[in-house]
């Protein structure tokens, strides 16, 4: 299994910032649930315009991590919302959410190794 | 610089807000392109890096408003777009967006997009300062041609002689501020009137130069004496030059290669009431037109030399005798250069046709219909070239 993210491409793109990373994790952390939420529900009924922008914001912040897998499956999520091809997206959101806290619990575990 | 920041994904607006604050920018983040939009339009940035896609107005729509702004000074736009977007890309240049740069940004691309989007913008600045300097110095400019056109119209006749037997009109039509051509009107005593036109050659502050001083030359002095009227022999009186010899002097005193290179083209005809004449001499000009009662109309042409070409040439004086109800016209080359859409001349025979079927109209108005007639013959009342036209009538019996 790949790693949730890539650390030293993130050392590299917060110049070795620990505090700026703790003040994006915390931003993660914030708005993750809610535009997760989005998701599900955009997917639950069915509506792939209303999928498109969470779906898209999430990419967009997970990459900022350098969270290749995270990010393959927002992006995934929201190429098939584009295309209204989202019969089958309930498994790409289980991918997502799955990958999502790996992601939160290694940005975790970095952080404390950093910052002690 | 002062950089504007749209982007609703907030973990990358603090990215990019840290990084540009890191490099001593000043930076303003808004939620939103309708935020980024109203602190646009209440504060001045030199560069906005705007997302595409964000709530109540997306970045489209931003760079959109930025760029139908009237604000004064160039705001370079950087939009950030994912590195598969490729037509919201084509859609942000195409509305107006000067760079983009791939999310998530890399810092060093970052960095020389900015310094790309600063040189622009310094080029910018240094162009708008240009333009103002080149106004002002364009604003004086106009001031001074204006100021010299008033100065060149002061030349022209301001009264028309009131001689008995003979009246006087005239039009004269610079084709730019100044102009290189000259007529004027001279009472010389009760029986002698002399008139002129004079065209230098080509257009603007030189010809107008030589324009004012050719008319110089040619004024009475307080003594009475010029190039046209020279003592007599025992100093008691005065004789009039003929023409052919003020033709002469004015050569001699206005060689072109001592005026910018400069020659002009010059009639100058002297009518003598008293025996019922006009005396002329053409330098290059177009001559007279002679419109008679019963006769056809006809010009004199005599070829010569324009003068300041050549050192000495040759200039003849002819006479026109004059009869009751006589008109006279001379005209520069304005009038018969003028062209059609097909590039044909206005020509000398449509003066000559015009000036006939107006023969029965005032003097004034006569010389209107040629000037009208020679518009209407190339579409507009712009001339390429400065119009004078220049008339006398005899009164008929």
């Amino acid at each position: 299994m790949p790693e949730a993210f890539d650390e030293q491409e993130l050392l590299d793109r917060i110049d070795g910032d620990m505090e700026f990373l703790e003040e994006t994790i915390e931003i993660l952390e914030e708005d993750y649930p809610t535009l997760f939420e989005e998701v599900v529900k955009a997917a639950a009924a069915g509506d792939a315009e209303a999928l498109v922008k969470p779906a898209h914001a999430l990419k967009g912040m997970l990459s900022n991590f350098c969270a290749g897998p995270a990010e393959a499956a927002a992006a995934e999520i929201e190429m098939k919302a584009r295309e209204n091809q989202i019969t089958d997206v309930d498994s790409g959101v289980q991918v997502l959410a799955r990958e999502t806290e790996r992601l939160r619990s290694a940005l975790r575990s970095f952080l404390e190794a950093h910052q002690s | 610089m002062k950089i504007l920041i749209a982007e609703d994904e907030r973990i990358t607006r603090r990215s990019l807000q840290r990084e540009l604050e890191r490099w001593d920018h000043e930076v303003v983040a808004a939620e939103d392109g309708a935020a980024a939009w109203d602190l646009f339009q209440q504060q001045s940035f030199d560069l906005v890096v705007t997302d595409w896609d964000m709530p109540r107005m997306d970045g489209h729509e931003l760079i959109k408003c930025i760029r139908a702004s009237d604000r004064a000074g160039y705001a370079y736009l950087i939009m950030l777009t994912g590195r598969s977007e490729k037509t919201d890309l084509v859609h942000g240049m195409e509305a107006g967006a000067d760079d983009f740069l791939a999310k998530p940004f890399d810092r060093e691309e970052l960095r020389v997009r900015l310094n790309a989007g600063e040189r622009i913008i310094n080029l910018e600045r240094r162009l708008a300062k240009q333009n103002e300097a080149l106004q002002l110095s364009n604003d004086r400019m106009h001031r001074d041609l204006d100021a010299a056109a008033l100065v060149q119209q002061g030349l022209l006749p301001t009264t028309l002689p009131q001689m008995p037997g003979i009246q006087f009109a005239w039009h004269y039509q610079p084709c730019d501020e100044l102009a290189g051509d000259l007529l004027n009107i001279i009472p010389i005593d009760k029986d002698h009137v002399a008139v002129y036109i004079a065209d230098v050659s080509g257009h603007g502050v030189g010809a107008s130069l030589v324009s004012v001083a050719v008319h110089r030359s040619l004024s009475l002095r307080q003594d009475q004496t010029s190039l046209i009227v020279t003592p007599d022999e025992n100093r008691k009186g005065y004789k009039l030059a003929r023409p052919s010899m003020v033709a002469t002097q004015l050569n001699n005193i206005y060689p072109m290669e001592s005026n910018g290179g400069h020659f002009l083209t010059f009639v100058y005809g002297v009518i003598d009431l008293a025996r019922g004449c006009m005396e002329f001499c053409c330098a290059g000009h177009p001559g007279p037109v002679l419109v008679r009662a019963g006769e056809p109309t006809k010009s004199f042409e005599a070829p010569s030399f324009p003068l300041g070409i050549t050192p000495d040439p040759e200039y003849e004086d002819s006479v026109i005798e004059l009869k009751p109800g006589d008109r006279i016209y001379i005209y520069s080359d304005g009038i018969i250069e003028a062209g059609d859409r097909s590039s044909e001349l206005f020509g000398r025979d449509r003066v000559e046709s015009t000036a006939a079927e107006s023969r029965d109209l005032p003097l004034d108005e006569s010389i209107r219909a040629i000037v009208d007639a020679t518009a209407k013959w190339q579409g507009n009342d712009s001339f390429d070239d400065d119009i004078s036209l220049l008339a006398l009538a005899i009164d008929g019996d």
